[in-house]
């Protein structure tokens, strides 16, 4: 069967890239496919080029291409979710939302709330649950690190909102707050653990 | 795919057991596969079959891994140990409810 040069599969990501599909992981399956398709075709038409074959392919198939993309978000959700639930129950996540509830429930938590120096270190922790995933992401585009990055967000103000509109006792202030811990340390640890194991997934491109 | 939800419902089935029959497969194989063993009358479209295999995917029902081919990573799809549990499950699923349609229509097909 026909190969294609480095210099066709480049053109094709290339085009996938200019065509809207971002996201590296979804990006490489569909130049795959696509190659595939265009190597069958040139096999089969000994008189046919690269382009024109890539042509007739992407007339043919282009909406389907680019309705795939946008159809995976519900499975690439279900994956962050999950990977966010394990790491939820390793040691470190546990011992340090455990931890805190413990150690600040000896402490007169309402006064060093109120702390704005408590309150920075917990305004670090938020943007890093949140800033971990997009600095991975900035250098390995993959899906699951962008919906991350969203889930952070979407936690992390909702938090804001509640503490902003609510006035809770100290005890569910305390266990917010503890949650809240153990929350975005299981994002930050599902963001270098899915980080590492699509660079290493990834590691030709 | 045809314009038909009897062959939509049944996507993930198919999947899963080309899969089993098969070691690894991509998802430009898989297309092909299906396209060959129903002499063309089945296509299964890119927006049809990779939002299923990563949905199976997600699910635990399948493995990845990805190896260079030809200029280029290639993703390649095979059962886990819940795929393969899954499959016979889905398999007998689906026989069950050929059996239980053909006591309603007594439809006459020709499998040969």
């Amino acid at each position: 069967m026909e190969k294609l040069s480095r210099k066709n599969i480049e053109f094709i990501d290339r085009y996938l890239k200019n065509s809207g599909v971002e996201f590296l992981d979804i990006r490489i399956e569909m130049t795959d496919h696509v190659a595939s398709a265009i190597e069958k075709d040139l096999s089969e038409n000994v008189n046919a080029d690269f382009y024109s074959a890539f042509k007739k392919y992407m007339v043919r198939n282009k909406k389907n291409l680019l309705k795939n993309a946008k159809r995976q978000r519900w499975s690439v959700d279900l994956k962050v979710l999950k990977e966010v639930r394990i790491q939820l129950f390793k040691a470190p996540s546990l011992l340090l939302g455990v931890g805190f509830s413990v150690i600040l429930g000896n402490l007169n938590f309402v006064q060093l709330e109120e702390n704005l120096l408590f309150q920075l270190s917990f305004l670090i922790l938020f943007l890093g649950a949140y800033f971990v995933p997009i600095a991975f992401y900035s250098k390995l585009k993959i899906s699951f690190l962008n919906r991350l990055s969203i889930y952070a967000y979407i936690i992390n103000y909702l938090f804001y909102l509640l503490l902003k509109n609510v006035e809770p006792s100290p005890g569910w202030l305390l266990m917010s707050y503890s949650l809240l811990v153990w929350v975005n340390c299981g994002i930050i640890l599902a963001a270098f653990k899915l980080s590492a194991f699509y660079k290493k997934q990834y590691s030709e491109v | 795919m045809p314009e038909s939800n009897l062959y939509k419902g049944s996507l993930n089935t198919i999947v899963l057991k080309l899969l089993s029959e098969n070691d690894k497969m991509y998802g430009y194989e898989i297309t092909q596969k299906v396209k060959e063993l129903t002499k063309g009358k089945l296509k299964i479209t890119e927006g049809a079959l990779y939002p299923a295999l990563h949905k199976l995917e997600a699910e635990g029902l399948l493995e990845v891994e990805v190896i260079k081919v030809n200029n280029r990573l290639r993703k390649y799809y095979r059962l886990t140990s819940k795929g393969t549990k899954e499959t016979v499950h889905k398999l007998n699923e689906l026989e069950e409810f050929m059996q239980t349609l053909q006591g309603i229509l007594n439809l006459k097909p020709n499998f040969g």
